[in-house]
């Protein structure tokens, strides 16, 4: 559901979506309806303790209220959470954004697009004030690795690995305070579509979905869901202060 | 026998199990009429069968009575006889030294009391230039379930201990084996046991509604033409058992 995703059907998707929540009318015809995929994986998200309207968590720990000023980048879903529950929602060019003047900052799979992360991280860190919180996301090395065995891309970048993702934040002045790791419906999801042909309705795909449907709804379903989200995650996540 | 029903048995094929054309249980370990084959800890004694049906004299072996009774019952019903069938804890095993020219001991291990005693008795009883196909689980799954598996499974008789990979090669090479090939496979039933125990007290009942679908995901993965480097990759990353082949010298 990021920009990074390589699907631009599941782009459209989340600009109808996001127009539709954002209050904006319905989406254009031409966006195609929610499918069972994006459905359970926006339950599974919530599950995973995104989107928490109630609290105001964009996700458990990264609290957002009317008195911040959010910067936000790479995700729709994302972008349009801020823009509901913040003061402002700034997802322009981060050059422009001035200095110590944001008290919240999302950057969602963007990290790992950089020609260098590390000054990324920088321009980030810089326009956070003192005692920003930064929610930090990019791809894991686990499910990145799955993918090259099954279709080799030597010319795309490596994920991080989770001990290199924490040392480049921490090596920007941040302080870590937590550390996440979500998705692994998406990311299994993502490992079935190598083999299925660009087909979305492919039987390998809907059995999936309603697979981990029936596992959500298992008892001890929520359990399963922390495991695997650890062990295999489409994203791994860092919450860090600037001090 | 539908799709589904027949799915354990394509997803062992395509693993390398049960390789009729050439004559292998599993591949690099082919065995013929010229084989005294003993399947230690037979189960339900299916590796046994399929190397009765290549020619080889099987023994049986299980300290469960049930369990051998059964497989005893199953190798008469695939028509084989005689069937030597041998209820042991193995410590010692019943056996000659140098009594036969295979070993085949399928999830055993992990079981054992004493694995460096049990394998010693293993090798003892193998020829010189025997073969031995040996398989435990693997240490990922068998991680992943401790928070979740029901008490009894980390307890006798069932899973002793989590062997690690390097500890099982060395546990092999320790008795005087020399490791051949290793392999992993499995991780269909990785997934399956993870529903199992989210399943909770309740299943079956609240198990089909999971493995159901998973069995025709995966069944339809198989189906496609890079479905098997998808399950390759799969077995590298989660599987179920890990596999040596080894012989004596």
């Amino acid at each position: 559901m990021s920009a990074g995703d390589p699907l631009t059907q599941a782009a459209a998707m989340v600009r109808g979506f996001v127009a539709r929540f954002a209050g904006r009318g319905t989406p254009p015809p031409e966006h195609r309806p929610l499918t069972e995929f994006d459905r359970l994986g926006r339950s599974d998200d919530e599950l995973g303790g995104w989107y928490q309207d109630a609290g105001g968590l964009l996700v458990a720990g990264f609290p957002i209220a009317r008195a911040d000023k959010v910067y936000a980048e790479g995700d729709l879903e994302v972008a349009d959470f801020c823009r509901r529950h913040a003061g402002r929602l700034i997802d322009g060019a981060i050059e422009a954004v001035p200095s110590g003047s944001v008290s919240r900052i999302c950057s969602i799979d963007a990290l790992q697009h950089a020609a260098d992360p590390a000054g990324k991280l920088g321009q980030l860190v810089r326009i956070g004030r003192p005692g920003a919180l930064c929610l930090l996301a990019v791809p894991d090395p686990v499910l990145d690795k799955l993918l090259r065995q099954v279709a080799p891309a030597p010319d795309r970048r490596p994920a991080l690995e989770r001990d290199a993702f924490a040392a480049l934040v921490t090596a920007a002045g941040l302080i870590i305070e937590d550390r996440q790791f979500h998705g692994f419906f998406r990311a299994m999801h993502c490992a079935l579509r190598q083999v299925c042909d660009g087909d979305p309705a492919h039987p390998a795909l809907a059995h999936w979905v309603a697979t981990w449907e029936s596992a959500l709804a298992a008892p001890q379903g929520l359990r399963l869901k922390r495991l695997m989200d650890e062990f295999m995650p489409q994203r791994q996540l860092i919450l860090a202060r600037k001090p | 026998m539908n799709e589904f029903e027949r799915l354990p048995l394509v997803d062992a094929g395509l693993s390398g199990w049960f390789q009729n054309g050439t004559g292998e249980l599993f591949r690099g370990f082919p065995v013929t009429a010229e084989d005294i084959v003993l399947d230690i800890g037979c189960g339900d004694g299916g590796n046994a069968s399929f190397c009765a049906r290549l020619g080889a004299a099987v023994i049986l072996a299980d300290i469960d009575p049930a369990a051998l009774a059964e497989a005893v019952r199953k190798l008469a019903s695939d028509g084989v006889t005689p069937i030597r069938a041998v209820l042991t804890d193995s410590n010692p095993l019943p056996l000659k030294d140098g009594a036969v020219t295979a070993v085949v001991c399928t999830e055993v291990i992990e079981h054992v009391a004493d694995p460096v005693a049990f394998v010693g008795e293993l090798v003892r009883v193998g020829r010189s230039g025997a073969r031995y196909l040996l398989t435990v689980p693997d240490p990922v799954i068998e991680e992943l379930q401790i928070p979740c598996a029901a008490p009894s499974y980390f307890q006798h008789p069932n899973h002793l201990r989590i062997i690690g990979r390097e500890d099982f090669a060395a546990l092999v090479t320790g008795a005087g084996l020399v490791i051949d090939d290793r392999d992993s496979y499995g991780f269909y039933w990785s997934m399956w046991w993870l529903f199992a125990w989210a399943a909770g007290p309740h299943w079956p009942e609240d198990l089909q509604p999971m493995v159901q679908p998973w069995a025709r995901s995966w069944a339809a993965v198989l189906k496609t033409p890079r479905g098997k480097d998808l399950k390759r990759a799969f077995e590298d990353l989660m599987p179920k058992s890990q596999l040596i082949l080894a012989h004596k010298p």
